[in-house]
C-alpha cells in the first residue's frame, strides 16, 4: 500500500487494475509477495515439466529400495513401496494445482453471480441465496468437504467439486457486499438511464469494478483449496492410491513417524506449506497493491 | 400541437417504515418539441422524484407512481413494459446526471461507454459506433477526440467528464434531455461552457430540455418556461421572462428575494425562514402557510388550486383565488 502511493503520488485515484504491468511491478516491490510468487511460480513450473525432469516414474515399485533415506539417488528417500519421493512429489504438484484451480473455479463461477444476483436483485430471491450461504458459512469447512465428498463417492474429481462447494459462500459473500455497494453508484444510474439490460449492467459494469477483491480472494482460495483437499486425501476422502498427492502421501507415511523414516511425510508437508505460504502472501500482496484504487474510486 | 411530453396530475409514493410518503403529489407538467423547461425548487421539493418518474428509475419496492399519467410521443410510459422502457431510455429520451466525477464507469473507456446505448440503440456494428462515439465527442467540444475515446474517465477533468455525459446522452439524438442539476457540481465558468454547450446542441439538434436545478441564474440563463415546485407540487408556472419580473407565488418571491443583488446596500443575503414541511405532516391547508409572510387566515384551513392568474402564468396561492373570487 505504501509503495502504491510512493511510487506513483500522481496516479492516486487512478484505475490501476487497468494497467497489469503496473500492478506488477508495485506486486514485486512488495518483498513477501515477491516471495509468495516465487513458491506458486516454482510449483506450477515443477507440475508442468514433472513428466521431464522427475528421475523415477512416480507410482513404480521397487521393494529392493523401500524406505531409503535422502540420497544422491533418491533426493528425498523412498517410501515404504520404494517409490521415489522426490518424483512422486513433483507429479504431486500437478494435482494440488489442477485441485486448486478447478476447485476456486468452481466456488468463484457459482459464487459470485450468486452474490452479484442476490445482491443487485434483492428480495425474496436474494434473501433466499444469502441464507442459504449463511448455512453453507455456518459449517466448519473441513467437515462440510468431507461430508460432501464422502456422498459424492471418494475420487479426485470429488474432492475437487466438495472443495469448490465449500468455497462458494465466500465469494458469494464478497461480491454480495461488492454489489451492494456498486449498485448505488451513479455510473450504474447512467447506464439503467441509457437502457442498458440489468443483467448487462451487473456482469459488464458491477462485476468489473468489484473484481480487485476477487482476484484476492481466489489467490487466497488457492491456498485453502490445495490444503483442504491434501486433507481430505489424508482421510481418504480425496484420491485414490497409487496416485501420488500431497496429502495422500502423508496419510500413507504417518505411520513411519514413529519408526524415524521422517522423509515420508517432511517433503510433501514442505510442499503443502510452501505452496500454501505462496498463494497465501500473493493475495496478500495483491490485496495491498489493489487496494488504494478501491478506496479512491468510490 | 401535441406536446413532446405532457404529464398529468402524477403522484409518485415512497413506502418507508414511517409510512408512505407522496414526494411528489399531483404535478401537471408540458413540454414541448424543442422547448426548455426549468424545474425549481429547493432540496426535497420532488424536482428529481419528477425526472425519475418520467424515466422510469424510481428505485425499485420503495416506491410507485400512485397516479397520474406520463405521455412521451404519445405513450403512457407508466404503463410500458421495462423492455419497452429500455428502448425509449438512452435514444428517444436521456438523462444527464448531477455528478459527473462518478457517473462514468471507472474500468472503462470514454469510447466504450458512449458506443454501449449507440450500439444498442441505433444497432450499429462495433467500429460504427465508436466512429459515432468519436463523432459525438467532436460534437462537444472534446479536444483530440480519437484520443480522449481511447481513455479512462479518471485521465478527464470534472468539465470533460461532463461534456462525455453529454456526448453519452445525445449520442442517440434523443427528443427529451433531462438535465438534473448537471451544473450543479461544476465551477461557474465551466458551467458556462456547459449550458452554452446544451443550448447549441439543442438548436442543431431540436432537442426538448427539462432543466432541473435550484439555481435561478442557470433558468434565467437557459429556459423558455419555469415551473417552481414546492412540497411535491407545482406552485407557480409561467415563461421566464414573466416569472423573474414579476413572480406571483410567495415562494417564489422568496427565491427571487434571497437572490444576491449587485446593485443596492444589501449587506447580507435574504432567507426563506423555515424548512420544507415533513411530508409525513404535511400542512393542511397551503402547504407553504408556516413559512410564508403573507399568510392569512384561510391559509391554514384551504387547499389552495393551481390557478391561472393571467394569461399563461398559473399560481398556487389563496391571495389571488380571493381576488378572483
Amino acid at each position: 500500500m505504501n509503495s502504491a502511493t510512493q511510487s506513483s503520488p500522481t496516479t492516486v485515484g487512478s484505475a490501476k487494475i487497468i494497467k497489469p504491468r503496473s500492478t506488477f511491478r508495485l506486486l514485486l516491490q512488495n518483498r513477501l509477495a515477491a516471495l509468495g510468487l516465487f513458491f506458486i511460480v516454482m510449483w506450477t513450473v515443477a507440475a508442468l515439466v514433472a513428466p521431464l525432469v522427475a528421475p523415477y516414474a512416480p507410482n513404480a515399485p521397487d521393494t529392493s529400495i523401500k524406505l531409503q533415506g535422502p540420497s544422491a539417488e533418491h533426493w528425498f528417500g523412498t517410501d515404504n513401496f520404494g517409490r521415489d519421493i522426490f518424483s512422486r512429489v513433483l507429479y504431486g504438484a500437478q494435482i494440488s494445482i489442477w485441485t486448486g484451480l478447478i476447485a476456486v473455479g468452481i466456488s468463484f463461477c457459482i459464487g459470485v453471480p450468486l452474490g452479484g444476483i442476490a445482491a443487485y436483485y434483492g428480495g425474496v430471491t436474494g434473501n433466499v441465496i444469502m441464507r442459504v450461504m449463511d448455512t453453507l458459512l455456518a459449517f466448519p469447512s473441513l467437515v462440510l468437504a468431507m461430508a460432501i465428498a464422502a456422498s459424492i463417492g471418494p475420487g479426485l474429481i470429488s474432492a475437487m467439486i466438495a472443495v469448490g462447494i465449500v468455497g462458494i459462500p465466500e465469494f458469494a459473500r464478497l461480491m454480495f457486499g461488492q454489489t451492494v455497494s456498486l449498485r448505488e453508484k451513479e455510473f450504474v444510474e447512467a447506464c439503467r438511464a441509457t437502457g442498458v439490460k440489468d443483467s448487462i449492467i451487473l456482469f459488464r459494469h458491477i462485476f468489473p469494478n468489484a473484481l480487485a477483491p476477487l482476484l484476492v480472494r481466489a489467490t487466497l482460495g488457492m491456498g485453502f483449496a490445495i490444503l483442504t483437499a491434501a486433507s481430505l486425501s489424508f482421510l481418504g476422502l480425496g484420491v485414490k492410491p497409487p496416485i501420488s498427492e500431497w496429502g495422500a502421501m502423508i496419510s500413507e507415511g504417518r505411520e513411519y513417524i514413529i519408526s524415524g523414516e521422517w522423509w515420508l511425510v517432511t517433503f510433501p508437508g514442505l510442499a503443502i506449506a510452501t505452496s500454501i505460504l505462496g498463494f497465501n502472501l500473493l493475495g496478500d500482496g495483491l490485496r495491498d497493491v489493489l487496494d488504494p484504487r478501491l478506496r479512491s474510486s468510490r | 400541437m401535441q406536446p413532446l411530453l405532457s404529464i398529468t396530475g402524477l403522484q409518485t409514493e415512497f413506502v418507508t417504515h414511517a409510512g408512505v410518503v407522496r414526494a411528489v403529489d399531483g404535478v401537471d407538467l408540458v413540454l414541448h418539441k424543442g422547448e426548455t423547461l426549468g424545474v425549481v425548487g429547493e432540496s426535497g421539493c420532488g424536482k428529481s422524484v419528477t425526472s425519475l418518474s418520467i424515466i422510469g428509475l424510481l428505485p425499485k419496492g420503495q416506491s410507485r407512481i400512485a397516479s397520474g399519467d406520463i405521455r412521451f410521443e404519445g405513450k403512457s410510459l407508466p404503463s410500458l413494459s421495462d423492455a419497452e422502457m429500455r428502448k425509449i431510455r438512452g435514444n428517444r429520451l436521456a438523462m444527464i446526471f448531477q455528478e459527473p466525477m462518478t457517473s462514468l464507469n471507472p474500468v472503462f473507456k470514454i469510447g466504450h461507454q458512449i458506443s454501449e446505448a449507440v450500439r444498442f440503440h441505433l444497432k450499429l456494428g462495433k467500429k460504427a459506433a465508436w466512429e459515432h462515439s468519436i463523432e459525438m465527442l467532436r460534437k462537444v467540444g472534446i479536444p483530440r477526440p480519437e484520443q480522449i475515446a481511447d481513455e479512462y474517465p479518471h485521465q478527464l477533468s470534472g468539465g470533460m467528464r461532463q461534456r462525455v455525459m453529454i456526448a453519452m446522452a445525445m449520442a442517440c439524438n434523443p427528443q427529451l434531455l433531462i438535465a438534473d442539476e448537471s451544473t450543479t457540481a461544476l465551477d461557474v465558468t465551466i458551467q458556462a461552457q456547459i449550458l452554452d454547450l446544451m443550448r447549441d446542441l439543442q438548436k442543431t439538434e431540436g432537442t426538448a430540455i427539462l432543466m432541473i436545478t435550484h439555481d435561478l441564474g442557470v433558468v434565467a440563463e437557459m429556459c423558455d418556461r419555469v415551473v417552481v415546485m414546492y412540497a411535491g407540487q407545482v406552485v407557480e408556472e409561467t415563461d421566464v421572462k414573466t416569472l423573474f419580473r414579476d413572480p406571483k407565488h410567495p415562494y417564489t418571491k422568496g427565491l427571487m428575494a434571497s437572490l444576491p443583488q449587485l446593485a443596492g446596500d444589501q449587506t447580507r443575503l435574504q432567507s426563506i425562514p423555515g424548512n420544507v414541511p415533513n411530508p409525513l405532516e404535511m400542512p393542511p391547508g397551503c402547504r407553504f402557510a408556516p413559512r410564508c409572510s403573507f399568510r392569512i387566515d384561510a391559509c391554514d384551513r384551504v387547499k389552495p388550486e393551481l390557478l391561472e392568474v393571467e394569461a399563461g402564468h398559473k399560481c398556487r396561492c389563496l391571495l389571488y383565488e380571493e381576488v378572483e373570487a
